[in-house]
């Protein structure tokens, strides 16, 4: 192992940042601490389909498509940058955890990507052991030759604050008093990304509907909405999902729900259940589950939406209003 | 009351003989049956993965049997099955029962949980001694039991008239449903090996070695893997199944009340791939269990797993790295509740008959 108090300059200058899953939300953090630390930062930018075809063609068939996505950001940064950075998210705070791909994902990466290029990792595990974190800062340190209190005096005041943080950097600006309000709901890297999403929020207001999403609902909230769980820990985007739905719910404006899921999504599969059942037992709004995979078809998709939209009550209305 | 609990694997076996020691009424849903199951997919969400619906469609029948009260018990792992309960719970209420649940912390599988639980149970008490003496039984039964199956493959493998094995294993099977209490589950495995051991033997046999890993509860329960062991046996390879229900109990029990915990050998060899020891479920258990074969030098090596299993599709994707290191074939299947059998049977053998060539090669080589 390299000596953490490097004296030694760091070859690793250029840090590639892959703008997918847990990264998405958090990317300014992550480019802010490395640039704190005299690195250069590359984002690998939104989802193209160039992007989404490498990932697809590199990942094992039965992954879902986020992590596809995922790899195929990777894949896009090598020859960009000196390394890639893929922390290790298993859990941003206690009493949470993220899906278990996410634990495994910096290894999945470097090993479809045939070890090509070089990799930086940071262990974020803050339900069961925080000193994993400050252990792999130590090495990033070592790797990027600053001191280690640099480093974690870094992603003490940087990052930290934003892993739970209160407002999410995709909540939406817009506000339309008076229109009738969809929710979509789903993780944030599916919901707002507008390849994987084949843009739906975008539609959803062409439709003439405001759009929110658990992500406009404060963090506090979403998690004061949340019922107890047997288990003393949950999955953050099923608390997020759970929580928004519940503060959206009683909206008097709300029309309708709409939950994206990637197929075959381990997280989405319960989350889902668990938020039907309140709706059964509870106010009864329309729901429209819509499950994508790198095979579905934007005209399909398109269909259901439309027969969705006609189903809702006030659509007469809205529709009326936008011809006038 | 009346107390049900899901089947995984021969667990029920053992479950049965402490349930009689301890005097608590109780329903075992019927085992391997096609019914249960498919009361189970009718009323779970599509994409929950099949070890939930098939507990969920065991619950139904025990609820449906006279049953008030549930068994089962939620983990603090990163994986869905921290959250069955939950998930249970909600869909039998909406779908109308009652019923008691009681649920016991898998990750913390104490003496004193498990009499943190059962205890309410017992109308008349029971002293501590004897609780923890037939839990300790119960453990050792499950143990034995894991036993019986894995010297079964060794049989079913080399035996000189197919089905001998089987036979001897179904009839264990049937007399152990009506086998009150351990002494008679005990003395039944005992004959059973008796009976195993006696099983004429093809002495020049030299059996494929195929090592299974994956998700356990696939791994460890016959109905929902399509009878893998018993498969593979019959078409003369020597199944080693990594993931038992005893390993479950190793895990969660033994290692719960030893003090210290000893590093396991399948994490760290694990290692050579990953920078990380846990990522859900059991999936480094999966990787290291397969490297640690590979260098035992194993034939091929079979990965199972639940469609949608999240760790084990993690683990897939580094399997790939193991078997081109080691030069090992490895063979993933991938189940759901509508796999069918002959395609699952036609995969099982082109496999198994590479590993033969490949080894018929390599004897002819250096022979
Ligand atoms: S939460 Fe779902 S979509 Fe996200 S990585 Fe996990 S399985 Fe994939
Ligand atoms: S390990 Fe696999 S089968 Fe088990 S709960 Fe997780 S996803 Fe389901």
């Amino acid at each position: 192992m390299k000596s953490h108090h490097g004296a030694e300059p760091s070859k690793l200058k250029v840090i590639g940042i892959p703008e997918g899953l847990m990264i998405f939300e958090q990317k300014q953090l992550w480019k802010k601490f490395f640039e704190s630390l005299g690195c250069h930062a590359v984002c690998s930018g939104h989802t193209t389909k160039r992007i989404m075809n490498s990932g697809i063609e590199l990942c094992c068939n039965e992954t879902c498509l986020p992590v596809k996505a995922f790899t195929g950001h990777a894949a896009s940064l090598c020859g960009k940058a000196d390394c890639i950075f893929i922390p290790r998210y298993s859990s941003v705070c206690s009493h949470e955890k993220s899906c278990p791909k996410f634990c495994g994902l910096p290894d999945e990466v470097r090993i479809s990507l045939n070890n090509k290029t070089k990799f930086l990792e940071i262990d974020i595990d803050f339900n069961r052991d925080s000193k994993k974190t400050q252990k792999s800062l130590d090495l990033l340190a070592g790797e990027l030759g600053r001191s280690p209190k640099t480093v974690r005096d870094a992603f003490d005041s940087i990052v930290k604050p934003g892993l739970a943080a209160e407002v999410s950097p995709n909540r939406s600006c817009s506000y339309e008093p008076g229109a009738p309000v969809l929710a979509v709901l789903g993780h944030p890297y599916m919901i707002f990304d507008r390849l994987l999403s084949m843009n739906l929020i975008g539609k959803l207001q062409d439709a003439g509907y405001r759009v929110m999403t658990p992500y406009d609902v404060r963090r506090s909230v979403r998690r004061k909405n949340v019922a107890p769980f047997l288990s003393d820990s949950f999955f953050e985007t099923g608390l997020d999902m759970l929580g928004g739905a519940q503060a959206l719910v009683n909206l008097p404006e709300l029309a309708g729900m709409v939950y994206l899921s990637s197929f075959a999504c381990g997280i989405d599969s319960l989350v889902l259940e668990i938020i039907e059942h309140k709706i059964r037992n509870g106010r009864r709004i329309p729901f429209l589950k819509i499950t994508i995979d790198e095979h579905s078809g934007e005209a399909g998709f398109d269909t259901r939406i439309e027969a969705f939209l006609d189903m809702l009550p006030n659509t007469e209305s809205i529709r009326r209003e936008k011809i006038v | 009351m009346k107390l049900t609990f899901p089947h995984m694997g021969n667990t029920y076996i053992a479950l049965k003989a402490l349930l009689d020691t301890l005097q608590v009424d109780y329903y075992v849903p019927p085992t391997g049956s096609r019914e249960s199951f498919e009361l189970g997919i009718a009323n779970s969400p599509e994409f929950m993965c099949l070890p939930f619906k098939k507990v969920l469609g065991d619950l139904i029948q025990g609820l449906n049997h006279g049953a008030d009260t549930i068994l089962f018990g939620n983990s603090r792992g990163q994986c869905r099955l921290s959250h069955y309960g939950d998930l249970l719970q909600n869909i039998l209420h909406d779908m109308g029962y009652r019923f008691h649940y009681i649920n016991l912390n898998f990750r913390d599988l104490t003496y004193g949980e498990i009499r943190n639980k059962l205890e309410p149970l017992l109308p008349g008490g029971i002293s501590r001694a004897r609780l923890f003496s037939a839990v300790s039984s119960a453990v050792k039964t499950i143990f034995a039991v894991d036993d019986l199956y894995s010297e079964a493959c060794g049989v079913r493998c080399r035996e000189c008239r197919r089905g001998d094995a089987d036979l001897a294993i179904r009839r264990f099977e049937q007399r152990a449903k009506a086998a009150k209490g351990f002494s008679q589950t005990r003395r039944l495995i005992r004959e059973t090996k008796d009976r195993l051991a006696h099983v004429p033997a093809n002495g020049a046999a030299d059996p494929v070695k195929i090592g299974i890993i994956g998700e356990i509860f696939l791994c460890s329960d016959p109905f929902t893997n399509l009878e893998l062991e018993k498969k593979l046996g019959n078409m003369g390879a020597l199944a080693v199944n990594t993931m038992s229900t005893s390993e479950w109990i190793r895990r969660h029990f033994i290692s719960a009340i030893l003090p210290i915990k000893p590093k396991d050998k399948a994490v760290r060899a694990a290692q050579n791939y990953m920078h990380t020891d846990y990522i859900g479920g059991h999936g480094i258990y999966t990787i290291g269990n397969a490297e640690l074969m590979c260098r035992d030098g194993i034939d091929g090596i079979i990965q199972i797993y639940p469609f949608t299993c999240m760790p084990e599709i993690t683990a897939k994707s580094v399997l790939n790295e193991v078997q081109l290191q080691n030069n090992v074939p490895i063979m993933t299947l991938i189940l759901d509740e509508m796999t069918a059998e002959t395609g699952y049977i036609t995969r099982l053998e082109a496999f198994v008959d590479m590993l033969q060539m490949r080894k018929d090669r390599v004897r002819s080589r250096s022979g």
